[in-house]
């Protein structure tokens, strides 16, 4: 699946890339994204008071020589940041090709992970559940995320609230990326605000497919849901179509507030969009 | 626009099956989608706004839909509503007695054939016209004809009537004319209040309203003691109350004439009394001219006797005696018979009307007289005698009009004497064993009757229909003779009770004119009101008897001239409007059919 995502070409574009994040992470080793949270490392920071309790080890006592005060030297402590990708796996997703959109837009957004030191980790929504993978740190785990997210099959009905909250997520701040067409049977306004609840900084990347944004049907027809096998009748016609495209507007400007309330980003990507295109105008150019 | 037939609206129901075919036909192109969530959505909130919008595009359907909806129009039988005259008429023209009621110096009956004249004038050139006239009897004078030059000498030939006129029967017949002429409206020419809720009827009233005084009838009595008439008349007045005078006429010359007062609206009667005995035909009349003047004389004929004249012969049944008597119009002769009792010498030729001999003993039958035999003592030329055995008796035929209410199962004969007869014009009404017990025939116009059995050697006259079965006996002898003394209506039938021995009769009519040859018993030329003057012949041309009736143009309602214009005005005023079927059927079918091949044409280029 790798060969078949990214070129040389592509890659060693992404190796120059560096993912930028507003949410500075608070990991538990060093990383290679700066934190806002001050600590111990080798880049110095800012000075303060010596306040009783604090590290003697970090008393400046050249400062203190020179002035006859007791300073702190702060120092940024540069930390691993948690990436969590969350893909939506449920039948709806795997119709139009917007499962393999999310596949190769995760499998991307991964590597930029894995390429900054960051703590990788990739769970499948939808049905049961599937089994989650890593957390992994380092290029080396690309190969096996690439060949997870190959393997990785669908998982039934999209009851994406129900997922998010039911997920064990490292506590913290962190980075999520929800790949998903947010078709779900039990909405999505709780999962977001679960999200933000767990402090996770994250981009809703809503997919959809070419028939989804503007219909082309004729006449009458007979739709029937992938997920739930439901049948509807409709005669199709020029008034029917602009209703409808009123109706995904609406819906697609319901989930961008729901998303800005909670601090997230709303990105919508068509899955029949030019992947490079996708992750250097949509998911990267704007971080 | 009216429907011929609003139940082919039925066929309407052609629309349901059409549209379960449609509704489990209408094929859906399958379309997997990722979720039908917002489609979902958009479709509910589509259908509640649109709710037709689903069925727009299905124009296959729609088309097939109007072509049922089409043909079922054209089986209702549309008719256009038009002014003017139809292409066919069939006319109903009343000639009744009150047709002939003067009114604004026309008669109605003119004022009627004006009307037809009209209609006649204004047909069309290719139109066709059917003149039923309706009087006591219905004609068909003219069927759909389109001579205008026959017709309307046809018209000008009719006169009304003297009776009364079956309206009814005779839009009746017109209404099953059209049925078998298209496009054809029936117009009732009439002065009578006529409700028809036929559409293609149009009533035209062309009674104006009069006042009128009808002589209903004339009667009269004989003084029992010297014989002198008492005549008495019955008056009507459709009217407000007046003074009129009556005239009395006798055998063709005015005896008298008497004032009469009369009530608003009401009867009244006038008597003439003292009349001379001889007198035969007589008449009453008013003499005040009034709108109708057919009704303002009646007629009556005075007969010789009202009563018939029987001869019982007999030694002792007063059974017998007591059930002839039952009849008012029979007059009894009783004899007691001799030890050898024979015909001749006993009465003469015609004298009595029936002879009944009780125990006769007598080798001959007297010619041309009606013969009731009981218990006859010896053979004759009719037939001869048997002993029979047996004692029960029963009928040959109980629906025998001589059996009508009576049952002889019960009747017990003692002693009974069988018949044998060859005339095969004779025939059995009981049978005593198998021998034939009571026989009756005809011959020579002369009625003859027999019975097997003394009235003492059985239980006859103790069974309860013995005075039935002799009154049934009485009937078949001596019919009731209203028809010559009563006063005949115009129009219905005349009895002339035949004497025996008569061969054939002449009936000298009111205008003079004689009808010869006459045979039949009921007379039915009676249309002239007025005196019939009948003269009976035996065999050989010799006149047997004179005898008269009288016939009087009464008929009920006709007289009453106020209330025929009631209500005919507006009926008038409205005649000119016509139903004129057009039929638009064939072009419904046409387009329906046009309907079909745009469907059809349309599916082949869907497909």
């Amino acid at each position: 699946m790798a060969d078949v995502l990214f070129d040389s070409e592509f890659l060693a574009q992404l190796e120059q890339l560096r993912l930028q994040f507003r949410a500075r992470a608070a990991g538990q080793g060093g990383g290679g994204r700066r934190s806002r949270q001050q600590g111990v490392s080798a880049e110095f920071s800012d000075f303060r008071e010596y306040e009783a309790g604090d590290d003697l080890r970090r008393i400046d006592w050249n400062a203190y020589a020179r002035f006859d005060r007791l300073v702190m030297k702060l120092f940024l402590e540069e930390r691993q940041m948690q990436v969590m990708l969350l893909i939506d796996q449920s039948e709806s997703m795997q119709m139009s090709g917007k499962a393999v959109m999310a596949k190769r837009l995760a499998l991307t957004m991964g590597y930029l992970a894995l390429a900054s030191y960051d703590q990788v980790s990739i769970v499948p929504l939808g049905g049961e559940g599937g089994e989650a993978f890593g957390p992994v740190t380092g290029k080396s785990a690309f190969i096996r995320m690439a060949n997870y997210l190959e393997a990785l099959p669908p998982q039934g009905e999209s009851r994406l609230c129900q997922s998010v909250t039911g997920l064990q997520m490292p506590g913290g701040p962190g980075i999520c990326y929800l790949f998903t067409d947010a078709f779900s049977q039990d909405g999505l306004e709780d999962a977001l605000a679960y999200l933000r609840y767990r402090k996770k900084e994250t981009t809703l990347v809503h997919i959809l497919a070419p028939e989804e944004l503007e219909p082309s049907y004729e006449g009458s027809l007979r739709l029937i849901d992938s997920e739930t096998e439901e049948q509807r009748e409709m005669e199709m016609s020029a008034a029917l179509a602009k209703s409808y495209g009123e109706a995904l507007q609406s819906f697609c400007a319901g989930l961008r507030e729901n998303c800005h309330r909670y601090g997230f980003r709303y990105e919508l990507v068509p899955s029949a969009m030019d992947l490079r295109q996708a992750v250097l105008e949509q998911l990267i150019e704007r971080v | 626009m009216q429907f011929q037939n609003p139940w082919g609206a039925l066929a309407l129901l052609l629309a349901v099956p059409l549209l379960l075919l449609y509704l489990l036909r209408q094929r859906h192109r399958e379309v997997r989608v990722p979720s039908t969530l917002l489609w979902n959505q958009v479709l509910t909130q589509w259908e509640a706004a649109h709710p037709w919008q689903k069925w727009r595009r299905n124009l296959l359907f729609f088309l097939q839909l109007l072509a049922v909806c089409l043909l079922a129009l054209a089986l209702m039988r549309p008719v256009w509503k038009t002014s003017g005259t139809g292409q066919n008429s069939i006319v109903v023209l009343d000639v009744s007695m009150s047709m002939q009621a003067e009114e604004d110096g026309t008669t109605r009956l003119e004022r009627a054939a004006q009307g037809v004249r009209t209609l006649i004038d204004g047909m069309q050139r290719d139109g066709e016209m059917s003149l039923i006239l309706a009087g006591e009897r219905t004609e068909l004078l003219v069927s759909r004809s389109r001579d205008r030059e026959a017709q309307l000498r046809l018209l000008e030939q009719t006169r009304a009537q003297n009776g009364g006129a079956k309206l009814e029967d005779a839009v009746q017949m017109a209404e099953s004319l059209r049925n078998d002429e298209n496009n054809a409206a029936i117009h009732v020419f009439t002065d009578r209040p006529l409700s028809v809720r036929d559409e293609h009827v149009v009533v035209h009233n062309v009674a104006l309203g009069s006042e009128n005084v009808a002589m209903t009838s004339v009667s009269y009595s004989r003084d029992s003691r010297d014989g002198r008439l008492h005549v008495l008349g019955l008056l009507h007045n459709y009217g407000q109350g007046k003074t009129v005078g009556v005239e009395l006429w006798g055998d063709g010359a005015l005896l008298d004439v008497r004032e009469c007062a009369l009530e608003a609206d009401g009867p009244a009667n006038v008597l003439f009394e003292g009349l001379d005995p001889s007198l035969r035909n007589l008449s009453l009349a008013v003499s005040e001219e009034d709108a109708l003047a057919a009704d303002n004389r009646a007629y009556c004929v005075v007969q010789d006797s009202d009563k018939y004249r029987v001869l019982l012969q007999t030694a002792r049944n007063v059974f017998l005696e007591k059930a002839i008597l039952l009849r008012d119009d029979i007059e009894l002769y009783k004899t007691v018979p001799a030890e050898e009792t024979t015909v001749e010498g006993q009465y003469d030729q015609g004298q009595y009307d029936l002879l009944i001999g009780d125990g006769w003993t007598t080798a001959g039958l007297p010619e041309s007289q009606d013969i009731w035999l009981i218990a006859p003592q010896s053979d004759n030329a009719w037939f001869t005698m048997q002993e029979a055995g047996d004692t029960a008796v029963r009928a040959a035929d109980t629906a025998d009009p001589l059996l009508r209410h009576v049952d002889l199962s019960a009747l017990r004969v003692a002693k009974g004497t069988g018949f044998a007869v060859e005339d095969p014009a004779t025939r059995t009404l009981a049978y005593i064993g198998d021998e034939p017990l009571i026989i009756l025939g005809e011959e020579d116009g002369a009625k003859r009757l027999a019975f097997g059995f003394d009235f003492h050697e059985s239980n006859l006259p103790m069974q309860k229909d013995f005075p039935i079965l002799v009154q049934n006996i009485l009937a078949w002898f001596l019919p009731l003779k209203e028809g010559q003394t009563g006063q005949v209506a115009v129009g219905d039938t005349a009895l002339i009770s035949l004497q025996g021995g008569a061969a054939h009769y002449d009936i000298r009519l009111p205008d003079g004119n004689v009808l010869q040859g006459q045979s039949a018993r009921q007379f039915t030329e009676t249309q002239q009101p007025g005196f019939y003057a009948v003269t009976q012949y035996d065999g050989s041309g010799g006149v047997l008897t004179e005898s008269g009736f009288a016939v009087n143009a009464s008929a009920s309602g006709e007289s009453e001239l106020r209330t025929a214009g009631q209500t005919d005005g507006g009926q008038a005023a409205q005649a000119s409007e016509l139903w004129r079927r057009w039929n638009i059927w064939p072009y419904l079918i046409i387009a329906a059919l046009l309907l079909m091949s745009l469907e059809w044409w349309v599916y082949h280029r869907g497909a």
